[in-house]
């Protein structure tokens, strides 16, 4: 769906027609699920939290102003559950860890247990989930939707350049865990892109 | 996965997992029953002078937007939405109106239907909502049906006096099992329509009052008052001709808005509307006398209470 379509669409919701909501899911849906999915580590998780995600926009639709993309900004709402669902399961962390004795992903703030078994069959999963909460949201939206520093800047209130390092950061961390994984060494020498 | 890989690779990687990832209609049906829930969501759109039936067939795109103006309250968001646009395309066949018409002079006055129209004119299977008013011919039966939330006069500025006035309901406007039940009906029994009696809800959705002067215009009256409760509503979005004059004014302590504007009829209305954001109503004067002028309907609202 282009820009013009999409204003389109959101007038006609504005309006009171909630079938073309339908549109919007439809454009979203699939793109917001893998943020979610990996954002997560869950697909089940992934699937419920794409549904408030939709449904929260729809509530807030008032609020959105144009200074960035209708998607980008759905994708804030979508950090900040993502987010707000991870900072929950940390503190409920220590009782799984002691139920289900097995290792839990601790490192970094909002972490949560990796209980998909799915999702740990993929190497790069694993090491995404390695990743703390901002450098999986920086690293999903760069590497799969392909947002520019600018827009992310606009939309997380940080500036380009931070984000940009940030990003490399997260990018050599994640070759980092996958050469681990595979065997290699972790001194090995990647540069990021 | 080797070393090698670089974030293009990943990136395929990432995007497998939503294959067969698809939840429209879960989404859709939440927002309904949310929607249907929260009063403080619903929105209104009315065209003109069509009051009395909510006729929603053909959806909102007939009307190509030229310009928008607005009214807005305290925070900043648009109350009062007048869209100026290009002349409206046909929205209904003559066949569908006369149908919709023939339903509403069955119903009496003070009941209410839901009236579903199957055919070209209605591809989304919209249903409308309808509701005969109760007229009062004096002030004080009207007075109080109204209660508080307005003070009808007997007069107003000018030497108008009292013609008639009625309240307007709202309904329940999402419904979905009735609306199932309904396109059910149509289909199984080949109907042109399909009609349900419906009990409005008791809240006050609109004062509608008529006023005429010594040689008034009839029946027709002389100046309408029309008291919109904004209770339950975000906002109000109306189409205005492209030759309309959409103009801010500034009456009581508020800001309002003059619009002036030839209907279908060829006859030219004038309006003026002012949203008190204290009593959380709207307020809107109007005439079809052209003798009437922008600076007198301004004083019959400043004297209003």
């Amino acid at each position: 769906m282009d820009h013009n379509e999409m204003e389109q669409v959101l007038k006609e919701v504005r309006a009171g027609d909630i079938d073309q909501f339908g549109l919007i899911i439809d454009a979203m849906q699939k793109p917001l699920f893998v943020y979610c999915y990996h954002m997560l580590g869950h697909r089940q998780e992934a699937e419920d939290a794409v549904q408030e995600v939709f449904l929260k926009a729809f509530e807030q639709l008032d609020s959105y102003r144009h200074n960035v993309s209708f998607s980008a900004w759905m994708y804030k709402i979508a950090y900040h559950h993502c987010l707000n669902l991870l900072n929950r399961a940390k503190l409920n962390r220590v009782v799984t860890f002691l139920r289900a004795g097995v290792q839990t992903v601790s490192r970094h703030e909002g972490e949560k247990k990796i209980e998909d078994t799915e999702y740990l069959n993929n190497p790069l999963h694993v090491a995404v989930s390695k990743l703390s909460v901002k450098e999986r949201n920086l690293l999903i939206l760069r590497v799969v939707e392909e947002r520019s520093y600018d827009e992310l800047a606009m939309l997380f209130d940080r500036k380009p350049a931070t984000l940009r390092k940030q990003y490399e950061r997260a990018l050599k961390k994640c070759k980092s865990y996958m050469l681990v994984s595979e065997g290699g060494d972790r001194h090995d020498s990647i540069s990021a892109t | 996965m080797t070393r090698s890989q670089q974030p293009d690779d990943w990136k395929q990687q990432l995007l497998a997992a939503a294959n067969d990832f698809d939840v429209k209609d879960q989404v859709l049906q939440k927002i309904k029953e949310r929607t249907n829930i929260s009063e403080g969501k619903q929105m209104k759109k009315r065209l003109g002078l069509l009051v009395a039936a909510i006729l929603v067939f053909g959806g909102t795109s007939a009307y190509a937007a030229m310009k928008a103006y607005e009214l807005k309250n305290e925070k900043g968001e648009a109350v009062v939405k007048v869209q100026q646009t290009a002349a409206p395309q046909e929205k209904s066949s003559a066949e569908t109106m006369k149908t919709f018409e023939d339903a509403r002079n069955s119903l009496k006055p003070g009941e209410g239907a839901a009236i579903y129209i199957p055919g070209p004119d209605n591809p989304k299977k919209r249903v409308s909502f309808t509701y005969i008013p109760v007229e009062h011919l004096t002030t004080p039966p009207l007075q109080k049906e109204v209660g508080s939330f307005y003070e009808v006069p007997a007069e107003i500025e000018g030497g108008y006096k009292f013609l008639k006035g009625h309240v307007e309901y709202p309904f329940d406007y999402s419904q979905p099992e009735l609306f199932a039940e309904m396109h059910k009906e149509a289909e199984k029994d080949k109907k042109q329509i399909v009609m349900r009696k419906v009990s409005p809800k008791p809240t006050i959705n609109r004062v509608f009052t008529l006023y005429k002067g010594s040689e008034g215009a009839g029946t027709d009256g002389d100046v309408y008052i029309a008291i919109t409760n904004f209770e339950g509503l975000k906002w109000i979005e109306e189409a205005a001709g492209e030759d309309a004059i959409v103009e801010k004014v500034k009456v009581q302590k508020y800001e309002g808005m003059y619009v002036a504007q030839k209907l279908l009829d060829g006859t030219e209305q004038k309006l003026v509307k002012v949203y008190q954001e204290d009593k959380n109503r709207l307020i809107e004067v109007g005439t079809k006398n052209p003798a009437l002028t922008k600076k007198e309907l301004l004083l019959i609202v400043e004297n209003l209470k």
